[in-house]
């Protein structure tokens, strides 16, 4: 993935195994069990089913994006201060850099916490989207360019 | 000009000396010789002249002048006059010590009696006999000269010298006998007293030079001024004070005994009048005499004790605790819009409470308006002052005295906004009872406060009242503000624990904000932030969490906002804990592979805030509550101080009241109808259990229960049927959370902890369940049943008080009575317990009020005398402790360390942390604030939980751990081994610490340290009674099942406390616990039991049975050595017999027993005169000798330790032992002595010293308050530990042991028995060095060695004078 060198820090297409295995505890948040075969991944993650309602069994793309703006990595640019401030500024107005959720239907923005701790191959990362949880289990390997602390975009389409 | 420093300084008392009033004293400070009875002349009603109500005396009339002065009866302070007495009579303050020393003087001479060292018979300067001195009647003193045995012969001298007097007149020998006695009368004991020479006073521990002995009897009686005692005239008739009216009395008697010895009255008359006289002048001091009887009817007057006794008498009511200005008083409200720090004042009160404020270039203008607005509008004055001169301003020309305003004037101003105040709601149990406020004058009539503050003054708004104080100086006001606001209290220094948080409904409307499925557009998310904020707070909305399909922001984002505004705010908040309810995640649910952690639960429980981000958990009780120091507010108060924890909280106030207003939150019948299915299960449960309970009693009936240990039968049974039954409530309860709705509302508030528990929701919606009274089911009302709606014997759990209805479907009148004795009890436990612990709460106090830290951290009394070396043996202050106990919470200042440290950077090596680490604790702050100790938990902690993670982590992926550095490295060594960058970045991503983060850390450490040290003038005695005594008033008096053993229960609860405290030499549930040599076989224990408890001979005896014969009579015994064995007793017939020997009562000789040990029979032969009653008798007592264990057991109980602790490991077996006798249990075979404690204070100290018993207080207090769910710092208790024992001996925070602690008599006489101890003082000539706290507030001065007052000039140490020698010492 780091030889396209774009903002995408890690792609790949899920299918759900399970929704609210432990019970349904929220009216329009559920949590879902995916798996992935590109990479052999596991996933939970909370998503509010109102606006984008799945199945068990339905297979999703998803995407975890360090900046919408389409295509060029933040090594390129050659203004790497500017990237940095951008980064964090969101405007209201809809403009600024974008461009990368056009192709997605469900964008979430959050913030990389936890690595678990412990010497393993596999890693497990935390990401919270506003108390929205995702874990990401799989290969350190594939997860390289996830950094703790960093935020991040969720992209999902059907 | 300016002011030159005034020589004349404030005059402070320093000393008070103790003496008694002699006669030429009496008589110097006197006007004239009170001599009249009469109070008024007949005819125009003025005071008679040389009366008791003389107007030479002052007066309290309007109109009049005092004679003497000149004065009129505001101004005039009073004059004294004196009755001379004819006759002596006894002091009743000083009878005791009369007596006493009677009893230590000779009768004849005068001199002590000493030398032999029991009493002496016979003087041993002038030989005369003395026998012993009584009390006979109230106020009678007699003398049995001829006591002693061998006086007999002597008295019987003394007697023929009258026998020419009897044989004159007959009747005479009749009062012979009793003429024996000698009457120490008045006048006697006044001729002995006197010729007491000096150095005999000094013998008798009196010191002349301030009261000689004689002085003890009255033989002139001061006349006080009216003014203590007015007169108070009612429409022509007047009423006279109790002492007046005495006084009168005293006067006419006095004349007549006069009269009579004048004309030579009758002796049996004289008597009578002088005995009347005595009474009269007793009841002038204490009208509550001991003997005499008072009239019914009639109400007893209050003499000169009754005023100064009591919490009304002048001590408590006038001196310690006084009545001020400038206070107010009303009913209180709510108000979440107001900061914390802040009250609201009723305009109209805001008008009376003045400040008076010093005229300078700064407040002119506003002081002028002040003046200009008057009294009635409100920022105006009422008063303005230059020098003495002072002008009210209702009246005059304001604008005139508002133009001539000048510097330096005082304006008594109106309180406005801003201004300091205490506010106080009683009761006062601790210090946050009384904290300073802002005002914020508002119209209306109330008090208003933020509800978040409620807490520490345990206020309500259902009618609750409030005071408020003005301080009325800069210092009082500086000083209210730094150690009393509000911000600075935000934690209880009872465990450092937050008190003022986030209350009820601000709980659930955050739980409702923060659950994850919130979501607002921007419409929505930025009103709401509105909400929370005043129009001056820039406000940055973060960027939403879904950007597509919609924009959508969480309700935790708001939190986020909430507590970092804007980008320029540098508040990073960092916790990780757990919430109020937490479900773990099940592990089963989730891929195999990933290491679940506690993020991940169900229910969102688990709250984790990176930077002030909310990365998962909910907003309830645990984090925005009180009492958890990791709560947001208490986070954020250990980082960033209480400004900001208190701006925060005023946010989440506002935010909370009024999102909660528009959002809507109530509680209606549909929120109490159970479900078809909740129904159906709760049916199910309760059938089920009602089927077990029968189950259970029928197996009780066969007698095939298995007993539990120490129980029988019943016991068993109705441990068994309450076990059942309390796990339907909580399965009810169980079911009740998972059938109801998300939306129920008091399945919300029990959730989030706001209000209520599961109990009462269950009880609400499905089954109000065991009704419980003095801890056990409702117990026989009536014959054999509790009601007589149930069959007799029927122990089912309808009968006994199960309520299986809940309050929505309705009691049955059975239930319903039940209920009520449960409720009953309830209220009646707690009517109890405020008075005890009341009553407690100010022994405490009294005992502690004066311990203060000093300069060198050491723990002082007044006196000067150490109660602890160190403060806590560590000198940290209990208030300011961030972790359990300790100043820091490592994991949470690492990760908040991690979080504001810049991640950017080379992370740096192992060996390259602790390096570091090393160089920062050499540097000079860290060497001079934090002691060794401290640095090596500091370097433990980085080298186990940093580096070497980081080295396991690199070793891992094929790196150099890199733990220590080795000399062959330089800075082009390649320490990776050349990993991949996949490898690098993963062990960044799990442990990367770059030296941003390790020195923020280490800054980290050292602030917190140097907080968390104690300040020297602290109140450390007083904090500490309050904090042990303020949880007290919290405490429920149950007792509780002791660990394991359901039979052997301990008390617990404010019993348990007051036993403790009071040092009670019999306490109720006296255990040992012994641990065993061997502890994991029943057998062995089973044979020290036996070897411990006590056994009866008719315990293992099976026959006791009489033997009739013409040769002998006797009792014969057989021994069941069947039961020996079973019992596993190491019991031989011999023993027996030696014990039934060593019987006191019995005194059966040895020679009497004879054993058949073929036949293990022992006979006792009776022979002798009353053998048939001796027979008897023996047989009766028999059965109850001790043949073995130890009579002071009850009995003893095998445990099986449920958990590891020092004393063993979990499954050991250990004894506990019921009873008295800790030193006999610790040399029992088979025991270890070291491991042996005992829950009994003061036999720990009899057999293992004052040490032992100071660890054992702390202990006991400490369980005792653990196990009622309350955590106390061990400071605390220790500081208490050391003042109950650092006097060598175990005293009681009682009457007793206070008045061996400490030395003033102000304080002893502010505390208890306050006349005994004046009388005390006087009588011995002590005196009052006014050190302590008591003493100075009763003085008025300012609390001596403590607080603020403490600093002082350093001044080189007094040379101590020799000791003085004593009078006596030369004639040695």
């Amino acid at each position: 993935m780091t030889a396209i060198a774009s903002n995408i820090v890690f792609d790949d297409i899920f299918t759900i195994n399970a929704i609210d295995k432990e019970g349904k505890k929220f009216d329009r948040v559920s949590r879902l069990y995916a798996h992935s075969k590109n990479y052999d991944m596991d996933l939970t993650l909370d998503y509010n089913v109102e606006l984008f309602p799945l199945r068990e069994e339905q297979n999703f793309a998803l995407a975890l994006s360090s900046s919408l703006a389409r295509g060029e990595g933040p090594a390129n640019t050659g203004a790497e201060d500017g990237d940095e401030k951008d980064r964090d500024v969101w405007r209201p107005d809809g403009k600024g850099r974008r461009g990368l959720e056009e192709d997605y239907d469900y964008v979430m923005y959050g913030k990389v916490y936890k690595f678990d701790g412990g010497t393993s191959e596999v890693v497990t990362a935390y990401i919270s989207f506003g108390g929205l949880l995702m874990s990401l289990t799989g290969s350190f390997r594939h997860m390289t360019s996830i950094v703790l602390g960093d935020p991040v975009y969720l992209l999902m389409r059907k | 000009m300016k002011e030159t420093v005034s020589h004349q300084a404030p005059k402070v008392i320093k000393k008070l000396q103790f003496s008694l009033l002699n006669a030429q004293d009496t008589v110097k400070i006197s006007e004239f010789e009170v001599t009249h009875r009469d109070l008024y002349t007949p005819i125009d009603r003025l005071p008679v002249k040389d009366g008791v109500l003389d107007r030479r005396l002052g007066t309290t009339e309007k109109g009049a002048f005092c004679e003497t002065c000149g004065q009129s009866s505001v101004n005039c302070v009073g004059h004294y006059a004196y009755i001379k007495l004819v006759v002596p009579v006894f002091h009743i303050g000083y009878f005791k010590h009369t007596i006493a020393i009677l009893q230590g003087i000779c009768k004849t001479c005068a001199r002590v009696l000493l030398e032999e060292p029991d009493r002496l018979v016979y003087c041993p300067y002038c030989s005369a006999t003395n026998g012993t001195i009584k009390k006979a009647g109230a106020l009678k003193i007699i003398h049995d000269k001829f006591r002693a045995k061998k006086t007999a012969e002597e008295m019987e001298r003394w007697k023929k010298t009258f026998a020419a007097a009897v044989e004159a007149q007959k009747e005479l020998g009749l009062y012979l006998n009793k003429a024996v006695h000698e009457d120490m009368n008045p006048l006697k004991v006044l001729d002995l007293f006197r010729r007491i020479s000096d150095e005999d006073c000094e013998l008798l521990g009196l010191r002349p030079e301030f009261g000689r002995p004689e002085e003890f009897l009255w033989q002139y009686i001061s006349v006080p001024p009216v003014c203590i005692r007015p007169s108070v005239a009612q429409d022509g008739a007047s009423n006279e004070d109790d002492l007046t009216v005495k006084l009168t009395e005293i006067v006419f008697t006095n004349a007549l005994i006069k009269q009579g010895l004048v004309k030579g009255a009758p002796t049996a008359q004289f008597m009578e009048q002088w005995e009347f006289l005595q009474l009269s002048v007793a009841m002038y001091i204490n009208s509550e005499l001991p003997g005499v009887p008072s009239q019914p009817g009639q109400k007893p007057i209050r003499g000169f004790v009754q005023r100064l006794k009591g919490k009304q008498g002048r001590f408590r009511g006038n001196l310690s605790g006084k009545r001020v200005d400038f206070s107010g008083r009303t009913v209180i409200s709510p108000d979440p819009n107001l900061r914390i720090d802040e009250v609201a004042v009723p305009e109209r009160v805001s008008k009376i409470l003045t400040y008076p404020e010093r005229v300078t270039s700064h407040n002119i203008d506003m002081l002028k308006q002040a003046v200009r607005n008057g009294c009635d509008v409100h920022p105006g004055a009422n008063f303005v002052a230059r020098g003495d001169n002072k002008k009210f301003l209702k009246f005059g020309n304001r604008a005139a005295i508002a133009d001539g305003l000048k510097y330096g004037d005082i304006v008594e101003r109106h309180i406005i906004d801003g201004d300091i105040v205490l506010f106080n709601r009683q009761p006062s149990l601790h210090k946050l009872s009384i904290m300073c406020h802002r005002v914020k004058v508002r119209p209306w009539r109330s008090f208003r406060l933020n509800e978040c503050v409620c807490g520490p003054y345990n206020a309500d708004f259902d009618g609750d009242e409030m005071n408020l104080h003005v301080p009325q100086t800069e210092e009082a006001r500086t000083e209210a503000l730094e150690l009393m606001s509000v911000k600075h209290n935000l934690v209880t220094p009872r465990n450092g624990e937050p008190v003022i948080a986030a209350i009820q409904d601000f709980i659930t409307a955050s739980y409702l904000l923060s659950r994850r499925d919130m979501f607002f557009d921007r419409r929505q998310f930025t009103q709401i932030c509105c909400y929370f904020a005043d129009a001056n707070l820039q406000i940055d909305i973060p960027p939403p969490t879904i950007w597509k399909p919609v924009r959508l922001w969480t309700g935790k984002q708001i939190f986020n906002v909430l507590m970092r505004p804007n980008k320029k705010s540098k508040i990073f908040v960092n916790v990780e804990s757990k919430c109020n309810k937490w479900e773990e995640a099940k592990a089963e649910n989730y891929p195999s592979r990933m290491k679940l952690v506690n993020d991940m639960s169900p229910n969102d429980g688990w709250l984790v805030i990176v930077n002030s981000e909310i990365m998962c958990g909910v907003m309830d009780k645990a984090i925005v509550g009180s009492g958890k120091k990791k709560s947001i507010f208490g986070v954020m108060l250990r980082d960033y101080g209480p400004h900001e924890a208190a701006a925060a909280m005023g946010r989440l106030a506002k935010l909370c009241a009024r999102y909660l207003a528009n959002f809507g939150f109530s509680l209606g019948i549909n929120d109490v109808i159970p479900g078809p299915i909740l129904s159906m299960k709760k049916d199910e449960l309760v059938e089920k259990a009602y089927a077990d309970c029968q189950d259970l009693i029928a197996l009780a009936k066969k007698g095939k229960l298995e007993n539990k240990p120490g129980c029988n039968q019943e016991q068993t049974l109705e441990a068994m049927i309450s076990s059942v039954l309390s796990k339907v409530r909580e399965a009810v309860g169980n079911i009740c959370m998972r059938e109801l709705s998300r939306h129920n509302a008091p399945l919300i508030m029990a959730t989030c902890g706001s209000k209520g528990s599961v109990i009462n929701v269950s009880q609400m919606v499905a089954c109000v369940g065991q009704q419980i009274i003095a801890g056990h089911r409702v117990p026989d009302g009536f014959q054999d049943r509790s009601l007589p709606h149930f069959p007799k014997k029927s122990k089912e759990p309808p009968s006994k008080g199960f309520v299986r209805n809940s309050f929505y479907s309705g009691l049955r009148a059975t239930e319903f009575l039940f209920h009520a004795i449960s409720g009953r009890e309830g209220l009646v436990d707690t009517a109890v317990k405020t008075a005890e612990t009341g009553y407690m709460q100010r022994r405490l106090m009294k005992a502690l009020e004066d311990l203060t830290t000093q300069y060198d951290l050491s723990v002082r009394n007044s006196t000067g005398g150490v109660v602890q070396f160190t403060y806590g043996d560590d000198g940290l202050d209990p208030a300011c402790l961030e972790g359990d106990a300790q100043p820091i919470e490592f994991q949470r200042a690492w990760s908040h360390a991690m979080a504001i440290g810049s991640r950017a950077g080379r992370g740096l090596l192992p060996f390259e942390i602790m390096e570091k680490v090393n160089v920062q604790f050499a540097t000079r702050r860290f060497v001079e604030t934090c002691p060794e100790t401290y640095m090596e938990t500091v370097r433990t902690f980085i080298w186990d939980n940093v580096a070497k993670k980081l080295g396991d982590m690199r070793q891992s992926r094929g790196m150099f751990e890199a733990l220590e550095r080795e000399g062959e490295w330089d800075e082009d060594t390649d320490l990776s081994l050349g990993a991949s960058e996949s490898e690098k970045a993963i062990v960044d991503n799990k442990s990367k610490v770059t030296e941003s983060q390790l020195l923020a850390f280490l800054n980290i450490c050292w602030v917190k340290y140097a907080k968390a040290r104690i300040e020297p003038g602290s109140t450390v005695g007083a904090v500490g009674a309050q904090s042990i005594g303020e949880p007290g008033t919290q405490m429920t008096l149950k007792t509780f099942h002791f660990a394991g053993v359901a039979s052997m229960n301990v008390t617990l609860g404010v019993p348990r406390i007051k036993e403790i405290i009071n040092a009670a030499k019999v306490i109720s549930t006296p255990i040992i616990s012994c641990r065993l040599v061997t502890c994991n076989s029943e057998p062995s224990a089973r044979i020290v039991k036996g070897r411990l408890e006590k056994t009866l001979l008719g315990d293992i005896a099976s026959v006791l049975e009489e033997a009739w014969a013409p040769e002998y009579t006797y009792v014969g015994i057989i021994i069941d050595t069947q039961a020996i064995m079973k019992l596993q007793l190491e019991l031989t017939l011999d023993d027996i017999k030696w014990a039934i020997v060593a019987h006191k009562k019995l005194k059966i000789k040895q020679e009497s027993i004879t054993m058949i040990p073929r036949k293990n029979r022992l006979r006792i032969y009776v022979d002798g005169q009353d053998k048939f009653y001796r027979l008897r008798e023996f047989k009766r007592n028999l059965a109850s000798v001790v043949v073995k264990g130890v009579p002071t057991i009850a009995r003893a109980i095998i445990n099986i330790k449920d958990k590891d602790d020092h004393r063993g490991k979990k499954g050991d077996k250990e004894l506990l032992v019921e009873g008295y006798g800790l030193q006999k249990c610790m040399i029992t075979e088979g025991v270890i002595g070291e491991q042996t404690t005992s829950n009994h204070v003061i036999e720990v100290a009899q057999v293992l010293g004052i040490e032992a018993a100071r660890r054992t207080i702390i202990n006991e207090i400490q369980y005792t308050m653990k196990s009622h769910d309350m955590i106390i710092d061990p400071r605390h208790v220790m500081l208490l530990g050391d003042v109950m024992t650092y006097k060598g001996e175990v005293l009681g925070i009682t009457r007793f042991g206070v008045a061996k602690m400490k030395d003033s008599v102000m304080m002893l006489a502010s505390f208890e028995k306050t006349t005994d101890h004046l009388f005390d003082a006087s009588a011995y000539g002590k005196n009052d060095s006014i050190a302590g706290v008591s003493e100075s507030i009763i003085m008025g001065n300012p609390a001596a060695r403590c607080g603020t007052s403490m600093p002082a000039l350093y001044s080189v140490a007094p040379v101590l004078s020799k000791p003085r020698p004593l009078l006596f010492e030369e004639s040695i």
